[in-house]
């Protein structure tokens, strides 16, 4: 099926997507630091 | 051969129905793209993973491949699910389209009807729904996601379970607008309704009103998988609303003694053990202790329960028990109708559904009383579902009744077990009569 994306979607997406991986980026920091020392990553 | 009317949107193929085969069609609109989606072992991978429905090319002809289809014995819509089975099918949509990206591809639709569910699994359909990503390419189908997906789940766990019904106003999803005007106003605070919902009917409205054309920006596919994990994740973490009805708990505050209750059940496993079947409807199923009952002896159930709740624990009792139970909510004074292009292109749940027996415990003075049914058009019903029926009548001077009736008694004189077995008899040729003990509750067989 073929759907209309909308314009307004596609720039939230792109705003919504930088967000997210910023957010993503500090929590992976976060989860680093968190773990305990000499414990494997999982 | 026949066309399906819910495939007719896709340029990319169709399905059709064939000597009692089900098959899609692919055209040469989408034939390079299903050429990649075997190829790059997307297909392969899906399938055996239990997440895309099977199939295998059956011919090539003048236009493009033909394959034929495994039939999923119920199909149940959005409108009918309950909150758990519309996130499960969610979290599949954007399982899939992480799996598409691994594979250089990418589903060009997010629509909640490209889902069904067997053994209480969500199981992706449309096998002409990807589309060769090209890097940097933003995902088309988020719109849709969000409409079909986010905005329903969100108004049934923020302002109501009924918001469901929503789906059935509108096949296209529910409208960003309309979503973000009944969702609570601290849903502003928090970065996923924000994003997803609000800030998305904002730029939405903006850009419609914008007479340039703009040219999409790029979108590494790194952000992409970034926004993939999020919303995964916290649908993931989303939970059903709780919210307590009667319905959920009917038989745990009943006016059943123990004796009566257990009658009961044997009655019920007595109907069903008297050959296995392909299929049983359990209307008014509740949280679905007799479901569970008709399952041991029925290939598919079809459980059927007006409230929210109830089908929530019709879904969750599938799941647990490994059992083809398909949940919907349907309501029976209003089922659904035939909806969308031509009114053909969803059917209603009487052209779907039919079944080899139907279970109607503790359910007809409801037809009869709430509903204002006549016996002439409860015994309609049960016609129309099966060829065999296990009907509990529950007389005037019960208690349930009575709360119900609420002293207008005088309208519902005609409700007597001779007028209802009068009325069925004119549908079905045998009937038998087992008197519930310590209530005077009949259940009732019947039979073509």
């Amino acid at each position: 099926m073929y759907i209309d994306a909308g314009t307004g979607s596609m720039m939230l997406q792109i705003l919504a997507a930088g967000f997210f991986t910023t957010l993503l980026f500090f929590k992976n920091i976060c989860a680093h630091f968190k773990r305990k020392p000499g414990s494997r990553k999982e | 051969m026949e066309n399906i009317s819910a495939s007719f949107r896709d340029p990319a193929g169709y399905v059709f129905e064939k000597d009692g085969g089900l098959y899609r069609q692919i055209l040469p609109y989408g034939k390079s793209a299903f050429e990649q989606f075997l190829q790059s072992g997307l297909a392969e991978k899906l399938m055996s993973a239990g997440k895309l429905a099977a199939f295998r090319l059956e011919a090539e002809n003048e236009r493009g491949p033909v394959l034929r289809l495994s039939r999923i014995p119920y199909i149940t819509y959005p409108y009918e699910w309950s909150f758990s089975q519309l996130r499960d099918a969610a979290l599949l949509t954007l399982d899939v389209t992480r799996e598409a990206l691994s594979c250089g591809m990418i589903l060009k639709d997010a629509s909640a009807f490209n889902v069904a569910f067997h053994h209480c699994r969500p199981l992706f359909l449309d096998h002409t729904s990807f589309e060769v990503y090209e890097e940097g390419m933003p995902w088309r189908a988020y719109r849709q996601f969000t409409m079909h997906f986010l905005a329903p789940l969100l108004l049934m766990k923020k302002v109501d379970l009924r918001c469901l019904g929503l789906l059935r106003e509108d096949i296209g999803g529910i409208p960003l607008d309309l979503a973000s005007r009944l969702l609570p106003w601290h849903t502003w605070l928090q970065p996923n309704p924000l994003l997803h919902i609000h800030l998305h009917a904002l730029m939405e409205q903006k850009y419609s009103s914008d007479k340039k054309t703009q040219t999409p920006k790029r979108l590494p596919k790194k952000r992409l998988l970034a926004l993939l994990e999020v919303m995964a994740d916290w649908l993931d973490a989303m939970k059903p609303p709780r919210q307590s009805t009667e319905w959920a708990k009917y038989y745990s505050d009943n006016s059943y003694s123990d004796e009566s209750f257990t009658f009961k059940q044997q009655a019920v496993n007595e109907f069903c053990t008297k050959n296995r079947v392909r299929s049983c409807i359990d209307l008014g199923a509740n949280c679905g202790i007799f479901t569970k009952i008709a399952a041991e002896y029925a290939d598919t159930v079809i459980a059927a329960d007006y409230d929210a709740c109830a089908v929530e624990a019709l879904y969750q009792l599938g799941k647990n028990e490994q059992a083809d139970i398909q949940p919907v909510l349907l309501d029976l004074n209003n089922p659904s109708p035939d909806i969308g292009v031509l009114n053909v292109e969803r059917d209603s749940f009487f052209k779907r559904t039919h079944a080899d027996r139907v279970l109607g415990l503790a359910l007809v003075h409801h037809l009869r009383v709430t509903g204002n049914w006549s016996i002439s058009q409860i015994a309609t019903l049960f016609d129309k579902l099966a060829p065999q029926a296990l009907i509990e009548f529950v007389p005037l001077d019960d208690v349930q009744t009575q709360r119900l009736t609420r002293g207008r008694e005088e309208i519902y004189q005609d409700w007597t077990l001779d007028n209802f077995r009068a009325a069925f008899m004119e549908k079905f040729k045998y009937c038998e009569a087992k008197p519930i003990p310590q209530s005077g509750r009949v259940l009732l067989v019947f039979s073509k």
